[in-house]
């Protein structure tokens, strides 16, 4: 904590929350005028500061978000899709990189784009997909490049629709809940909000408050699969005969790192893990995954800790195993492969958990 | 009276966007070195309004600017590969767009702009008077901002640079590419034309000048 009661104007100047205050801008406005408060002493030097902050001020020219999103939309579109003549040197797309398909959820949610699709979204130019007015007053965006295309709906949530995709929505979220339509794949990033975000996808409901999950609902693949990169997700099948009513008749929760999937055909919906679950606790791998000796309850509780997921094994048959390994950038799955080589040990992802099984070492 | 000025900083001035944190920038930094275009696409989001700003304070063509813009990023792009690690993105970023800038503008102009030549740096300083109340405050308010009217070119962008751009006086030496020593010559120069017309918080502006 910053001692602002010993500050003088300088200090004050020199702040980066106090200039931001003085400006209009920033979050900490509550602070500034409970600290005014309980220090009235401190009123001269405030009001120095402020003078002299307010004198440098320039006005900011006028650009309006819709001109910058046209601009980085030109510049994504150019880097992105080269053009046919340029075919001295044929690089390969960033998305056909091995490292990116292998990591896809992960660098899903390292893409996201931030504010810059803007509020307005009904507003902006089709550049790379379409938005056609539907009936019920829903906007709907469809996705039919080979690239991904970002949206920002109106609450400030953000979704990265996949080739083939579209989703239907209400340009400005009113009611209970804010509810959108799928079709195909997207990555949501949905902003915190009271109102429940809802994504649709016929038979299957996912529900959130705020968190970063991608729903996979192709009409081809006969399944929907949800998968949780962060926060808490629940996801839920609708009972066919009462569309209209929200009748659960199976759920389940997801939290990151966790999967849901709908099989259409046999309505079965069950709770497994993501295609590459991520390291959410990085600071758990205290020894950088440098094993000398180390008993495998102690391993895999470390990995537990790192991916948040939940291990099921017995501690005591497991503890004479010892490990001696060091492991790095694997997946998850290959590290677990690897300790079970060494251990002869099977795993298993039941309901969203791994089942460490081994007989035991002597 | 002092309490009813302060009270009136409540009222937003400019709905301006908080930048973004540094760490940040930096990863996106190290994600597009990496080969991502889409952690390149978010800097130029992110700075966009930054870089828009300077640009036309060098050319009141708004859209020679945003072409440079645009040309900056697509050449950084193509340099993703081989690029280095970047101490302050954002210092870096206004550089090159000033450079670049300068560049055409000479081509058109057909006349060589050096850096630290007499390129035009065109920047209002408009006091922000809203809300304040005391009228000796505004006449001081005033008087300032006619001063730094006055100011030279160079004088005016260091200003620029630091009040209005938030950079640290490494950044602004980086972004004009000048040295520490003809910085604080420049800042100095500066502060003596200030000290003539404005006694009142002078000390102040030199220690906001100078340390960050």
């Amino acid at each position: 904590m910053k001692k602002y009661e010993e500050y003088n104007a300088l200090d004050f100047v020199k702040d980066d929350s106090f200039r931001d205050w003085v400006r209009g801008k920033g979050g900490d406005e509550g602070f500034w005028m409970h600290f005014l408060q309980q220090h009235p002493e401190k009123k001269a030097d405030i009001r120095q500061a402020e003078l002299l902050i307010r004198a440098m001020n320039v006005a900011p020219e006028s650009l309006s978000e819709k001109e910058v999103r046209q601009e980085v939309t030109q510049f994504l579109e150019k880097i992105t899709k080269p053009s046919d003549q340029d075919v001295s040197t044929p690089v390969r797309v960033w998305w056909q990189r091995p490292i990116y398909q292998f990591a896809a959820v992960m660098a899903f949610a390292i893409l996201s784009f931030g504010a810059w699709w803007a509020m307005n979204m009904y507003e902006k130019t089709p550049l790379m997909g379409s938005i056609n007015a539907f009936d019920n007053s829903l906007a709907e965006t469809v996705n039919e490049t080979e690239g991904f295309l970002m949206l920002t709906l109106q609450d400030g949530s953000t979704v990265k629709l996949s080739p083939h995709s579209r989703l239907k929505y209400a340009p400005k979220f009113t009611g209970e809940n804010r509810e959108v339509f799928l079709t195909g794949e997207a990555l949501f990033e949905v902003v915190k909000k009271k109102e429940p975000f809802l994504v649709q996808t016929g038979k299957l409901t996912t529900k959130v408050l705020g968190t970063v999950f991608t729903v996979r609902a192709y009409k081809s693949d006969n399944r929907v699969t949800v998968q949780v990169r962060s926060g808490k997700v629940s996801v839920y099948s609708i009972d066919e005969k009462t569309p209209a009513v929200m009748t659960t008749t199976k759920g389940v929760i997801l939290t990151a790192n966790q999967a849901a999937v709908f099989e259409e055909k046999e309505k079965q919906l069950s709770k497994t893990l993501v295609l590459a679950p991520i390291v959410l606790r990085p600071e758990a791998i205290i020894n950088h995954y440098e094993y000398d000796e180390s008993p495998l309850p102690q391993v895999l509780n470390q990995l537990e800790q790192a991916y948040g997921i939940h291990f099921q094994f017995d501690n005591e048959s497991l503890k004479n195993c010892k490990i001696t390994a060091t492991l790095s950038n694997e997946s998850l799955y290959d590290k677990l492969n690897l300790l079970c080589k060494i251990t002869g040990a099977t795993y298993e992802i039941v309901d969203g958990q791994i089942i460490f099984d081994a007989q035991g070492c002597i | 009276m002092l309490l009813l000025g302060l009270v009136s900083l409540k009222v937003p001035f400019e709905p301006m966007k908080p930048r973004p944190k540094d760490e940040h920038t930096q990863q996106l930094w190290q994600d597009y070195r990496a080969g991502d275009p889409a952690s390149l696409a978010q800097l130029m989001q992110l700075n966009y309004s930054d870089l828009f700003h300077w640009g036309v304070r060098f050319c009141p063509e708004r859209e020679m600017v945003k072409d440079c813009i645009q040309e900056l990023f697509l050449s950084l792009w193509q340099i993703h590969a081989t690029i280095g690690e970047v101490e302050n993105v954002r210092a870096y970023l206004l550089k090159s767009l000033k450079t670049k800038l300068l560049r055409e503008l000479s081509k058109q102009h057909n006349h060589f702009y050096e850096l630290n030549d007499d390129y035009d740096f065109d920047v209002l300083f408009s006091a922000d008077l809203r809300m304040i109340e005391d009228e000796y405050e505004v006449y001081q308010l005033k008087r300032l901002e006619h001063v730094l009217g006055q100011l030279p070119e160079r004088q005016k962008e260091l200003i620029y640079l630091r009040f209005y751009q938030d950079l640290s006086y490494d950044q602004i030496a980086e972004t004009m590419q000048i040295g520490r020593q003809s910085l604080y010559n420049l800042l100095q120069k500066a502060l003596t034309s200030l000290r003539k017309h404005w006694q009142v918080g002078l000390n102040l502006l030199l220690v906001a000048m100078w340390v960050r």
